[in-house]
C-alpha cells in the first residue's frame, strides 16, 4: 500500500509538468494582447513598450521554463515562508508570477479569492452531499416507491437544468421581484461569529448560490448513490444476513452501506476539482468574486500568467484528489490489492 | 466503478455469446426492457418532438429568425409571435427553432466525436497489450486537464483561425464540437477498455483466435458488437454533457457568436431582458432542460435494459 | 410578511432574523441632472465650491458604495489597464489641473490655470510654468513640493516602466522645479494646448518618496506602492483586492478637509457582474450609490429608472460610432498597404471610396440615424454627422445627414452613373464593379442590430452589404496579431467607435495625417485607421498647430479639418453618451464628467436622506 501511494505520487509529477506544457502552450499562442484594453489612442510605441515591460518578447521555451522555476520552486518556497514565518534564501527578491493588469502577485490573489470560493462552494458542496446521500440510500430501498420515483424525478430535474438557467430565475425571483436578498456577494464582510447580525449578512448573501449549487450537486450524487446502494442490495450477503434474521435496520446500516459508500466517496473525491470548475459559472452568475469569475476576467483581459496559475491550480488539485480517490478506494476497499 | 462493470460484463458474456440471431433477440429482448421504463419512453418521445420540431419546424413555421422589424421590438407573446420578439423585432420561435438545430447537432456531433474517439482508444487499449500503457496514461492525462478552462481558452484561441478557412458558421461548429469531443471520450476509453479485456479472455474470442480470424475482424465483428451497452450509455450520457457544455460556454459569451442563435446564445442574450420579456430566457432554457433530461432518462433506461441482471428480474 | 415567509422558508435553520437588508427606500428627491452651470472659464482661480455639506465634520456621512462592473486591477494611474483602474485611482491622485464636465481646465493641485496673458504659458507656446497650490500635503503629512511633479515625468517617461500614459509626455524636453511650488514644463515645439501632461485623471502626481524605489523595471514589482498610492486627494486607499473591491478611508491631511469635505466617510468601488447587473443594483434594487459605464440596451435601462430609487446621469464627449471607409483597397496586394510616400499606396487606392465625396455623401443620407440611436442608445445616445460632435469646435456642414433621404440617395447614384445594369438589385459602377462590400464590426448586439439595420437602409438604395463580426479581443487588439485588427483594415468598411482622451479637438484630430497612417513598416501604429490622406488636411493641420487656443481663426481651422475627413472617410453614426446611475440620495454631483473622471469632484458628494 505505502509503495503504491509513492508510485502514485511519483507518477504525479510528470503529469503535472506535461500539464503545465499543455497549458503554457495554448496560451502561448493566444492571440490576445495585454494592452487591448487601453484606449485606442495609445500609441504604438507605448504598447511596444508596455508588452516589453511584461516580458512577453521572450522566445517560448524560455518563457516556459521561466514559469516552471517560479511554480514549482518560487511559489512553493513563497508559500513556506508565508506560512512558517520563515525566510528560505533570498525571499526579499524572489521573483513571483506577475498578473498582468494588476502587476501584483497571481498567487496572492487567488489566496485573497480563496474564501468566498470555499464559502459558497464548499458549503454548497457539504450540503450537497448531506442531502444526496440519505436521499439516494433510501430510494435504493424503496426502489419503485413513490418516494424513488420522485426522488428520480427531482434528480433528474435537477441534474438537467443547468445552473446558469436556475442562479437566473433565483435572481430574478429573490433579488429583484421580492428583495430578499441581495444580488451580489460582499466579498470584504468578515464573518463575526459573536454577532447574529453579522452571520445573518453572511448567510443572506449565500443563500441563493449555495441552494443551486447544492440541489445541483445532491442531484448528481443521490441518483450515483442510489445505483450503488441498488448494486449491493442485490448481492449475495445480503441475502446471506438477511437469511441469518438480521434486523433490516441493520441490514442496510451496517452490510449495504459499508459496502455502497466505497465508490460514493470516491465520486466525492473526484468531485473536489470540479467545484472550482463549478466556480467559474455560479460566481459569473451571482456575482461572487471568487476564482472562477477571476479566471473569466482574465480570460477577458488577456492576463496570461493568471490565466495560466488558475488553470494550472485546477489541474493540480484534479491529481491531488485523483490520488486521494485512489488511495481512499485502496484504504476502504480490502478486497483490492496493489502491486 | 470499473469492477461492478467488469462483474456485469462477465455474467452478461455467457449470455450473450454474440451469435448473429442470439443478437436479434438479444435488441427484442433490451427494447422490451426499455419500454417498462416509463421515463425512458417520455424521454424518447419528447426528444423526438423536439428533433422533429427543430430539422421541420424552421420550413413549417414560415417567419424568418432572422428577419429585423424594429417596430414591433420586444413584443409581448401573441398569436402572431406566441413567444414575442426579440430587441431587432425577431420572431422567438423561429430563433428557438433554428438554434435547436444547432444545439442539437452541437450535441450529436461532438458526442460521436467523442465516443469514437473513446471507443477506439479503449478497444486499442484493451485488446493490444503494447498500447494499453501509454493510451491509458494519455487517458488519465487528459482526465486530470481542468477541462472548462481550457475549453474557454481553446475557444478563444481558435475562433479566429478555423472563422477563416471555413467560415463563420461552420468554423466554430466545428471549434465547438471538436473542443466537446476532445475532452469528453476518456470516460467512454475508460469503460470500453474494461469490457474489451473481460471478452478478451471469453471463449468465443478465444475461439476466433484460434481458428486464425484476423485481428481487425476480431476486434469488428466480436468485440465491438460486445462493448455496445456501454457505448450506448455513454453515448446518451455525452449527449446531454455536450448540450449542456455548449450552452455553458455561449452562456459564458465565449461559445456561438450572437449572430448564431443556440439555444445557450438566446439564453445568455435572453438574460439582459428578464424583465421586460422572460419568454427570451424561459424558453430556452426550459428546452435544454427538457432535451437534457430526456437525454438523460432515455440513458437511465438503456442502463436499465442493458444490465442483465435487472432484466432477468 | 416579509419576515414570517423569510421565516417559514428558512425555519431549518432557526435563526433569528436580524434586520433585512434595506431595499427600496421611497425617496422622492430628484438628484443628478444638469443644473445650469455656466460654462466655466480656465480662470476660476479655486476649486469650485458648492453648497458646505450638511452640518458635521469631514468623514462622518458613512459609507459610499459605487459600482464598477470591470473591476478594479491596481490604483497607480500610470500602471492602469483601463477607465476602470484611473476612477480608482483618482479618488487618492489628483494632477496639477482637471477637466471640468464642459472640458474646460480648472485648477486641481496648480493654484491656476496657465495662460499666455498670466505669463504662464510661453509667447511661442514651447513652455508652460505651473504654480502649486500653497500648503499641500500628501495623506502621509509631507508637503507636496515640485519636485513630485519632476519625478512623476521621470517615473513615466522611463521606457521600462511601461506607462499607459507615456503618449501624455512624449513631447516634453524637460520638467524643471524652479523652486518648491513652482515647475517649469519645455516641449519639443510650440503646443496650444500644453494641458494633457499633468493634467485629468491619467496623469496625476506621484509622490516621489513613496516611488523612488519603483521607476523603469522594479515598477512592476512594486505592488504594495500600486494598490495603496500615497495621495492629495479626498481619500486614502484601505484594502484593495485586485479584480474585485477597493476601500477607502477619508484622508485627513485632505486640503479641504477643515471645510468638512468629504462628506463620506468611506468609500467602497465595488467589481464584478455586468453593466446590467450594477444597473439594476442601483435603479431597482437600491443596493449601491452609483454604478459606471452602463452601456445597456435603452429599452432595458429606461424602465429601471422608473423604480425612483435613482436615476440615469449622462454626458456627451466625441464618443462616436462611425462606419470607417477605407481609402486604399483591400483586395490588392499587399491590402490596404501604404508604403513609402503615403500618397502612392502600393496596394492602390480605393476602387469606390477614394476621393469619391458623392457616394459617401449618398451611403450617409440612407442612413436612418434617430431609428439607429432608438434601437441602440435610446436617452444615452444621440445621432451625429461629425466625430467632433461637442461644443463650437463641432461642424455643422453635414446637418442633412440627421434626416434620412433615400430618394436624394438614389438620385445622387443616379447621377454618378452607378444603374443596376444586369437586374440583381444591387448598382454597378460604369466600369462594372458591383456596390456590394464586407462591413465588419465587433461582436456585439448593439453592433450586430446596427449592421442589420445599414444591411436594410442600403438595400433599398441597390448597395449590398456582407455583414461580419470579430472577437472584440482581436478586432481592438493592439498587436495586431491577427488581421482582424482595426487597424489593418483588410475590409472596405468597419464600424466601431473611437474617442478622444483629451477635450482638445486638434490633438484628437493629429490622426488623420498621412503620416498616421497605419502600415506593416510602423507595425501598424497609427490612429490613421481610415488611411486619409490630402494635402489640404495636412497643410491645414501644420497651421493649426500652431495657432493659440484664444486665435479666433482657431475654430475655422477645426471645422475644415473635419470637413475634409467627413467627405471621404467617416460616416458618423451616433454620438455615445457616457452612462451611469446614482441613487436619488447621492447631491452635489453636478454635470457627469466625460473628460476626466467621473469622481472628480467626489468631495462635494454628500447624502440626504
Amino acid at each position: 500500500m505505502g509503495r503504491y501511494i509513492v508510485r502514485r505520487t511519483l507518477f504525479a509529477i510528470p503529469t503535472l509538468i506535461v500539464i503545465s506544457l499543455i497549458i503554457f502552450a495554448i496560451l502561448d499562442l493566444a492571440p490576445g494582447d495585454p494592452t487591448s484594453q487601453l484606449p485606442l489612442t495609445i500609441p504604438a510605441e507605448v504598447r511596444e513598450r508596455i508588452r516589453e515591460s511584461l516580458g512577453l518578447n521572450d522566445p517560448f521555451l524560455v518563457k516556459w521554463l521561466k514559469w516552471m522555476q517560479l511554480m514549482f520552486i518560487n511559489e512553493p518556497l513563497n508559500a513556506i515562508d508565508g506560512i512558517f514565518g520563515t525566510c528560505i534564501g533570498d525571499c526579499e527578491n524572489r521573483a513571483r508570477i506577475i498578473s498582468w493588469s494588476s502587476r501584483a502577485p497571481a498567487m496572492d490573489i487567488i489566496w485573497q479569492r480563496l474564501p468566498q470560493t470555499m464559502w459558497v462552494l464548499g458549503v454548497a458542496f457539504v450540503l450537497g452531499i448531506v442531502i444526496a446521500i440519505p436521499v439516494g440510500v433510501y430510494s435504493a430501498y424503496k426502489q419503485y416507491s413513490w418516494f424513488d420515483n420522485a426522488g428520480t424525478f427531482v434528480t433528474m430535474v435537477g441534474f438537467s437544468v443547468p445552473v446558469f438557467f436556475t442562479g437566473i430565475l433565483a435572481i430574478l425571483v429573490f433579488s429583484v421581484w421580492l428583495g430578499w436578498f441581495p444580488s451580489f456577494y460582499t466579498t470584504t464582510h468578515v464573518v463575526d461569529w459573536t454577532s447574529w447580525d453579522s452571520i445573518w449578512f453572511q448567510f443572506e448573501q449565500m443563500v441563493m448560490p449555495v441552494t443551486v449549487l447544492s440541489l445541483f450537486n445532491a442531484a448528481a450524487l443521490s441518483r450515483f448513490t442510489r445505483a450503488s446502494v441498488l448494486d449491493n442490495l442485490n448481492e449475495d450477503y445480503v441475502r446471506t444476513a438477511r437469511s441469518k434474521g438480521l434486523r433490516e435496520n441493520k441490514v442496510v446500516t451496517t452490510h449495504v452501506m459499508r459496502n455502497s459508500m466505497i465508490p460514493v466517496v470516491t465520486l466525492i473525491a473526484l468531485q473536489v476539482p470540479g467545484i472550482f470548475a463549478g466556480a467559474i459559472i455560479t460566481e459569473t452568475i451571482f456575482r461572487i468574486n471568487g476564482l472562477g469569475q477571476l479566471l473569466i476576467i482574465s480570460i477577458g483581459q488577456s492576463d496570461v500568467p493568471m490565466v495560466q496559475t488558475l488553470t494550472f491550480m485546477f489541474a493540480f488539485l484534479i491529481v491531488l484528489f485523483n490520488l486521494v480517490a485512489d488511495v481512499t478506494y485502496g484504504v476502504m476497499d480490502p478486497r483490492i490489492r496493489y502491486d | 466503478m470499473a469492477t461492478t462493470h467488469e462483474r456485469v460484463e462477465e455474467q452478461r458474456g455467457l449470455q450473450t455469446p454474440g451469435g448473429g440471431e442470439h443478437h436479434r433477440s438479444l435488441r427484442q429482448d433490451v427494447w422490451r426492457q426499455f419500454k417498462k421504463h416509463k421515463g425512458a419512453v417520455v424521454g424518447l418521445f419528447l426528444l423526438g418532438v423536439i428533433v422533429f420540431a427543430t430539422i421541420f419546424g424552421p420550413m413549417l413555421y414560415g417567419i424568418d429568425p432572422y428577419a429585423v422589424d424594429t417596430s414591433i421590438a420586444n413584443a409581448p407573446p401573441s398569436a402572431e409571435h406566441p413567444f414575442g420578439t426579440d430587441q431587432l423585432g425577431r420572431d422567438l420561435v423561429a430563433r428557438v427553432l433554428i438554434g435547436g438545430r444547432i444545439s442539437l447537432a452541437v450535441g450529436f456531433a461532438a458526442m460521436l466525436f467523442g465516443l469514437i474517439l473513446g471507443s477506439a482508444i479503449g478497444v486499442l487499449s484493451g485488446f493490444f497489450r503494447k498500447l494499453d500503457g501509454p493510451l491509458m496514461r494519455i487517458t488519465d492525462l487528459f482526465l486530470a486537464l481542468p477541462i472548462l478552462p481550457l475549453l474557454l481558452v481553446i475557444i478563444m484561441l481558435w475562433r479566429e483561425p478555423l472563422r477563416r478557412t471555413f467560415g463563420e458558421e461552420l468554423g466554430i461548429f466545428l471549434l465547438v464540437v471538436f473542443v466537446i469531443g476532445v475532452t469528453s471520450w476518456m470516460q467512454t476509453a475508460r469503460v470500453v477498455r474494461g469490457d474489451v479485456l473481460s471478452l478478451k479472455e471469453e471463449e468465443f474470442v478465444l475461439a476466433a483466435n484460434s481458428i486464425g480470424t484476423r485481428r481487425r475482424n476480431v476486434i469488428m465483428r466480436h468485440i465491438l458488437p460486445n462493448t455496445m451497452s456501454p457505448i450506448m450509455v455513454s453515448a446518451a450520457l455525452g449527449v446531454a454533457v455536450a448540450i449542456i457544455t455548449e450552452s455553458a460556454l455561449s452562456f459564458l459569451g465565449l461559445g456561438f457568436p450572437a449572430s448564431f442563435p443556440t439555444w445557450g446564445r438566446l439564453l445568455f442574450d435572453g438574460t439582459n431582458y428578464l424583465q421586460l420579456s422572460p419568454m427570451r430566457s424561459i424558453v430556452p432554457g426550459v428546452l435544454i432542460s427538457l432535451t437534457v433530461m430526456s437525454v438523460n432518462y432515455i440513458g437511465d433506461g438503456l442502463r436499465d435494459a442493458l444490465d442483465p441482471r435487472l432484466r432477468s428480474n | 410578511m416579509k419576515k414570517t415567509r423569510l421565516l417559514a422558508l428558512l425555519a431549518v435553520l432557526a435563526m433569528v432574523v436580524a434586520a433585512c437588508g434595506g431595499t427600496g427606500e421611497e425617496t422622492t428627491t430628484t438628484a443628478v441632472t444638469g443644473d445650469d452651470e455656466a460654462t466655466t472659464t480656465t480662470s476660476d482661480d479655486t476649486t469650485e465650491t458648492t453648497e458646505a455639506p450638511t452640518a458635521g465634520g469631514a468623514g462622518e456621512g458613512g459609507n459610499l458604495l459605487l459600482l464598477q462592473w470591470q473591476a478594479v486591477s491596481q490604483v497607480n494611474a500610470y500602471l492602469s489597464t483601463g477607465t476602470k483602474d484611473l476612477l480608482a485611482g483618482s479618488l487618492v491622485l489628483e494632477p496639477l489641473a482637471e477637466y471640468d464636465p464642459t472640458g474646460a481646465v480648472v485648477p486641481a493641485l496648480a493654484a491656476e490655470i496657465p495662460t499666455v496673458e498670466n505669463g504662464g504659458i510661453s509667447e511661442d507656446l514651447t513652455q508652460i510654468t505651473w504654480t502649486l497650490q500653497d500648503g499641500i500635503v500628501w495623506s502621509d503629512g509631507s508637503p507636496l513640493t515640485a519636485d513630485d511633479v519632476v519625478f512623476t515625468w521621470e517615473y513615466c517617461s522611463d521606457e521600462a516602466t511601461g506607462c499607459q500614459a507615456a503618449g501624455n509626455f512624449v513631447d516634453i524636453v524637460s520638467v524643471e522645479a524652479v523652486d518648491d511650488l513652482t515647475v517649469t514644463v519645455t516641449f519639443e515645439g510650440a503646443k496650444p494646448f500644453p494641458f494633457v501632461a499633468f493634467t485629468g485623471y491619467s496623469s496625476p502626481i506621484l509622490q516621489r518618496a513613496q516611488f523612488a524605489d519603483c521607476v523603469g523595471e522594479a515598477a512592476v514589482g512594486c505592488t504594495e506602492e500600486n494598490f495603496s498610492p500615497v495621495g492629495t486627494g479626498p481619500y486614502m486607499v484601505t484594502e484593495m483586492r485586485p479584480e474585485d473591491t477597493v476601500l477607502y478611508e477619508v484622508n485627513p491631511n485632505y486640503r479641504g478637509f477643515a471645510e468638512g469635505r468629504p462628506f463620506f466617510g468611506t468609500v467602497e468601488i465595488k467589481g464584478g457582474g455586468d453593466a446590467e447587473a450594477t444597473a439594476r443594483s442601483v435603479l431597482e434594487i437600491g443596493e449601491a450609490d452609483y454604478a459606471w459605464n452602463l452601456q445597456v440596451a435603452p429599452e432595458i435601462l429606461t424602465p429601471m429608472e422608473a423604480a425612483g430609487i435613482g436615476s440615469i446621469a449622462v454626458n456627451f464627449t466625441s464618443s462616436v460610432e462611425a462606419i470607417r471607409v477605407n481609402q486604399t483597397d483591400p483586395d490588392a496586394d499587399p491590402p490596404s498597404e501604404y508604403q513609402g510616400d503615403p500618397r502612392e499606396p502600393t496596394g492602390g487606392t480605393n476602387p469606390y471610396f477614394y476621393d469619391n465625396p458623392d457616394l459617401i455623401r449618398a451611403l450617409s443620407m440612407a442612413i436612418n440615424r434617430e431609428e439607429l440611436n432608438a434601437v441602440g442608445y435610446g436617452v444615452t445616445g444621440e445621432p451625429t454627422c461629425t466625430f467632433w460632435p461637442v461644443g463650437e469646435e463641432a461642424t455643422t456642414t453635414f446637418d442633412w445627414c440627421l434626416t434620412q433621404d433615400v430618394e436624394g440617395a438614389n438620385a445622387i447614384l443616379d447621377d454618378l452613373g452607378y444603374e443596376d445594369t444586369d437586374g440583381d438589385g444591387i448598382r454597378e459602377t460604369p466600369d462594372g464593379l458591383p456596390l456590394e462590400w464586407d462591413y465588419v464590426t465587433s461582436t456585439n448586439a448593439v453592433r450586430q442590430s446596427f449592421q442589420d439595420l445599414i444591411a436594410v437602409y442600403w438595400e433599398q438604395i441597390g448597395v449590398a452589404t456582407n455583414m461580419s463580426n470579430e472577437d472584440a479581443g482581436l478586432f481592438f487588439d493592439g498587436t495586431c496579431a491577427s488581421d482582424a485588427c482595426i487597424w489593418k483594415f483588410f475590409a472596405p468598411l468597419q464600424m466601431y467607435t473611437n474617442s478622444s482622451v483629451g477635450p482638445d479637438a486638434a490633438t484628437y484630430f493629429a490622426d488623420y495625417q498621412c503620416s498616421a497612417i497605419p502600415t506593416s513598416a510602423n507595425s501598424w501604429g497609427g490612429g490613421n485607421i481610415e488611411r486619409h490622406c490630402t494635402e489640404e488636411f495636412d497643410s491645414t493641420y501644420e497651421e493649426l498647430s500652431v495657432t493659440p487656443l484664444d486665435d479666433p481663426g482657431r475654430i475655422d481651422l477645426i471645422h475644415a479639418l473635419q470637413d475634409d475627413v467627413l467627405a471621404t472617410s467617416v460616416i458618423p453614426l451616433v454620438n455615445r453618451g457616457t452612462v451611469s446611475a446614482f441613487a436619488n440620495t447621492i447631491q452635489g454631483v453636478g454635470d457627469l464628467n466625460g473628460w476626466d473622471s467621473e469622481y472628480w469632484n467626489v468631495e462635494d458628494w454628500t447624502r440626504s436622506e
